[in-house]
């Protein structure tokens, strides 16, 4: 098992009213891209600032290494959290280096993370005459000086144009291959695909899901299902090949099927074992059909 | 403790507002620690002519009175200071790099000390401005120079670097409670100048002599000049060592304040 570097436990934080985060726990484990996944307002911001210790929260845990935070850990991670911050009358050169006095790093992969971010032409302009973008260059910029052995990424492709987002993607990839281990929040459910191995997808500050980025986005099926006896059902099943998961929800068992099994295939399987249906139906559920469920249920 | 002042050091350097600012103060405390003795001087010149009685020309800056007299003038050109401060904290809040810092590393204490560090590093250069100043005076105004005679009375110095240093803790954590430059201005000010003010004369004397700014204002007296003596009024020309021991107090309790809310809020 690969060791734990975050470990999150039951973690809420209110804001008057609103719940922010509700009841969350999450373990991110070393050398993994992990993505939390979800609409504006779902809590990924509120969850990274308490996780950092900048946002105090009101009630659960969380550890660093098995650890109480401290300055020392966040030394060795690079963070961007939800907008671009520095100091606007400084050029990017100084705003980088006050990053790296407070990391106690020598300015040596200064010009070296500005080149990587295509800003380094730019370097002694100061901060407030930068676009959009490249504000948010500047911040990943920050975010990587003197390599850091975690980064924690808040809509790091926030402002930035095409070619920046598949820029700053393939970026990250690379960075994750070297075996860096990444937090990336965001609300782009195609972003997550593409850079991550691992998702938590958040909805009103409570996790709906989480898992394996490839499993979840492996085609399955989910096929809804009952008869008389559903424990000799469940039993049944296991012994089909294609089977992914069963979980019991009410007087149904929800099936997940692999790749491009259907309906009829499990239906003529259970026939085969002398099992009659009295419901069946398949709901095709991937995480983006769950994620855009989750979208169009805010708009409501 | 020098990697907190060199990042503070980072921030400020090429910060104009500041160093306009910081200048201006110098300007402003040079010309009237300077200009004072002459100006009374001059402003009497018609008095002194119709008055009954005669009214002695004013003498400032010899050794060692110098030193009370130039640290009481000084302390009122603190609040340019405290200004500054409070541009600087509340730039940390609305730039949110405050956040970014702590995020990047630095402890929330380390980012109060590296504040108190420069405060500190601010009231010792006005203290040294005094200093500077009043050595060029006293020794192109006292006739009989000796070594006590210059030294004698530098602890003023020292307690002008408290009344700045303390003065400076309160407008830090004004700062870090109201986080907005203008209004926290607005309330260093209205505090310091009115409310306090009006609490002098509302609440009881016993009680009122120990509100914070008056007792920073009064760490130093008013000298006792050739001039006073004539309206026989007389002032404290030594420092009372029971308020600098209340001075100390409200500089710790304003630093601890100012922790328990960097501790408790977010960020
Ligand atoms: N400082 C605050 N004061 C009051 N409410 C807040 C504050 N910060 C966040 N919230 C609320 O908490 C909830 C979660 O916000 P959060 O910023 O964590 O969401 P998010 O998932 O990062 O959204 P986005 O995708 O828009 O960045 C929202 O309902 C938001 O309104
Ligand atoms: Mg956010």
């Amino acid at each position: 098992m690969k060791e734990t570097i975050l470990s999150i436990n039951q973690l809420s934080k209110n804001y008057g009213r609103i719940r922010a985060v509700d009841n969350l726990s999450l373990d991110i484990e070393k050398g993994n891209v992990y993505g939390i996944l979800g609409p504006n307002g779902s809590g990924k911001t509120t969850t990274i600032g308490i996780v950092l210790g900048v946002i105090n929260a009101d009630s659960g845990s969380f550890k660093w290494l098995g650890n109480e935070l401290t300055n020392k850990e966040r030394k060795h991670i690079g963070s961007i959290i939800e907008t671009p911050l520095f100091y606007p009358y400084l050029t990017a050169i100084s705003n980088l280096r006050i990053v790296a006095d407070i990391k106690g790093i020598g300015y040596e992969s200064i010009e070296k993370v500005l080149k990587t971010v295509d800003l380094f032409e730019r370097k002694n302009d100061r901060f407030k005459t930068y676009s959009l973008g490249m504000k948010q260059r500047l911040a990943l910029a920050a975010a990587m000086i003197g390599n850091p052995e975690m980064m924690i990424l808040d809509e790091p492709t926030n402002g930035l144009d095409p070619q920046g987002i598949a820029e700053t993607r393939n970026l990250i990839k690379r960075i994750a291959s070297d075996g860096t281990t990444i937090l990336l929040a965001s609300h782009l459910l195609d972003e997550v695909q593409k850079v991550c191995s691992h998702v938590a997808v958040l909805n009103h500050g409570k996790t709906m899901f989480s898992g394996d980025v490839d499993e979840v986005l492996t085609d399955t099926l989910t096929i809804e299902i009952a008869s008389d006896n559903l424990e000799e059902l469940q039993k049944s099943l296991t012994d089909f090949s294609n089977l992914h998961s069963i979980t019991k929800e009410g007087d149904k068992l929800v099936v997940r099927v692999k790749g491009k099994t259907n309906c009829g295939e499990l239906n003529n399987f259970l026939f085969g074992k002398g099992i009659v249906l009295s419901h069946l139906s398949a709901k095709k559920k991937s995480l983006e059909s769950y994620f855009l469920e989750l979208l169009s249920e805010k708009n409501d | 403790m020098i990697k907190l002042l060199k990042i503070e050091y980072q921030k400020i350097a090429p910060y104009k507002t500041f160093w306009v600012l910081f200048g201006l103060y110098l300007a402003v405390l040079g010309v009237v620690i300077f200009g004072t003795q002459s100006f009374i001087n001059e402003f009497f010149v018609d008095v002194r002519k119709n008055s009954p009685i005669p009214i002695p020309t004013v003498s400032l800056y010899n050794f060692p009175d110098v030193w009370q007299n130039i640290t009481y003038l000084g302390g009122y050109f603190k609040i340019f200071l405290a200004v500054l401060i409070v541009i600087l904290v509340s730039n940390e809040f609305s730039f949110r790099t405050i956040r970014q810092n702590i995020i990047n590393g630095m402890s929330k204490s380390e980012f109060l000390k590296s504040k108190l560090l420069f405060i500190f590093t601010i009231s010792l250069a006005s203290t040294l401005f005094l200093f500077i100043s009043g050595i060029i005076l006293g020794l192109t105004h006292t006739t009989y120079v000796s070594f006590s005679k210059v030294f004698n009375n530098t602890y003023f110095l020292f307690v002008y670097l408290l009344e700045l240093f303390s003065f400076l803790s309160f407008a830090m954590l004004v700062g870090f409670l109201v986080k907005k430059s203008g209004f926290a201005i607005g309330i260093l000010l209205f505090y310091s100048y009115i409310i306090e003010r009006i609490l002098w004369y509302k609440i009881p004397e016993e009680v009122s002599q120990y509100f914070p700014i008056r007792m920073i204002g009064k760490l130093i007296d008013v000298p006792n000049t050739a001039l006073m003596k004539i309206f026989g009024i007389n002032f404290r020309n030594f420092v009372n060592f029971t308020d600098l021991a209340i001075v100390v107090s409200y500089t710790i309790l304003f630093v601890f304040l100012t922790y328990l809310l960097l501790k408790k809020r977010d960020i």
